[in-house]
């Protein structure tokens, strides 16, 4: 009972350390087109911590699942390719954007509108990470 | 001695037959002038702007529009049009080149949007109906059209604008995904292959490259 206290201190500290090691910023996705079921979220990821954080998987409020998409131009083709596993290095952020790497989120659960706020759930190799995006016209 | 003159008739037929040899002439200039294939657009700086020189005329072809209706080589007449081949299920590029599409029309003069027509055409007619098609580019702009066809219709487009696309996934399951063609192409008033634009579409490079073209074109109808 003496230590479970600087123990649960420690363990708090701890957690919070982790969960800012990944910072994410201006975090949007598109408001769906009608009869949309894959859409794409774009943001900003930037590794705060020292050493490379890895994101392993995401879960996205209203969808039925979410991975992580390039899209790669080449010749004037464009393909898209999965990427299983994003590592990020401290101080060199993921850029997700239009046309490039993107979040592609998979069967709305509902009808989504400009103005409302989607919630991405990150499991990376340092635990896991919440980052709020904004669905924009 | 009286030198001879001609008669009436004969100078009235004289003077006829040099006005229609004139007519006739002034009429094949214009005609040359006007429909002789220019130099081909020097693109100076704009990078993945192709020039198609001479004009490609296509060959006739028949989609289906948003409304159910044919979508022929006569719909692509009298305007310019824009034309983008993707598809609904496409998260990202085709939104994405969509939504740079609206922005260059709404930066367009009045008389510019006025003939100029976005054309959006799936290359999935198997999971985009007619009416899937007109209300996903609606979304992106109201005067946007779609417009899509069984593979064999679309091959008939696709194959002289070399539109090359593959299917990647299962298509007998609901998330396949296509791995296609991105140019952004543009048609002149007589429905022929003017240019075309390779991707990545940043909007401002889009919409100078189109007026551009659209003034140095313009003038040969």
């Amino acid at each position: 009972m003496k230590f479970s206290i600087p123990l649960g201190l420690f363990l708090f500290l701890q957690a919070t350390a982790i969960h800012a090691a990944l910072e994410c910023r201006e975090a949007w996705l598109r408001e769906p087109p009608p009869n949309a079921s894959v859409l794409a979220g774009y943001a900003k990821l930037i590794n705060t911590g020292t050493s490379p954080l890895i994101i392993n998987a995401i879960n996205v409020a209203h969808f039925e699942r979410a991975e992580i998409h390039r899209t790669e131009i080449s010749g004037g083709m464009t393909r898209m390719v999965s990427v299983e596993h994003l590592t990020i290095a401290p101080d060199t952020p993921a850029v997700l954007e239009p046309g490039g790497m993107h979040l592609m989120l998979f069967h709305p659960r509902r009808t989504l509108r400009a103005g409302e706020k989607s919630t991405w759930y990150f499991t990376t190799n340092q635990g896991p990470q919440r980052c709020t995006a904004m669905i924009e016209k | 001695m009286a030198r001879p003159t001609l008669r009436k008739p004969a100078i009235i037929f004289v003077t006829a037959f040099i006005v229609c040899i004139a007519g006739w002439g002034a009429w094949r200039a214009v005609t040359w002038f006007t429909q002789r294939e220019p130099a081909p657009m020097d693109t100076g700086a704009m990078r993945g702007v192709i020039i198609a020189s001479p004009a490609l005329a296509l060959p006739a072809f028949q989609l289906t529009d948003g409304n159910n209706r044919a979508y022929t080589n006569e719909q692509l007449k009298n305007h310019w049009t824009l034309i983008y081949f993707g598809y609904t299920h496409c998260p990202d590029i085709c939104p994405t080149t969509l939504q740079t599409l609206a922005k260059v029309t709404a930066q367009l003069s009045d008389t510019q949007r006025n003939d100029t027509q976005v054309l959006f055409i799936s290359l999935d007619p198997k999971r985009d109906s007619s009416a899937i098609i007109k209300d996903y580019v609606a979304h992106f702009d109201a005067s946007f059209t779609a417009a899509s066809a069984p593979a064999t219709a679309l091959h008939v487009l696709t194959e002289p604008l070399g539109v090359i696309y593959e299917f990647e996934g299962d298509t007998n399951k609901p998330d396949y995904t296509l791995n296609h063609y991105g140019a952004v192409f543009i048609m002149d008033p007589q429905a022929r292959l003017r240019a075309y634009i390779l991707p990545p579409h940043e909007a401002p490079r889009v919409l100078e490259a189109y007026t551009k073209i659209r003034v140095y074109y313009g003038g040969h109808s």
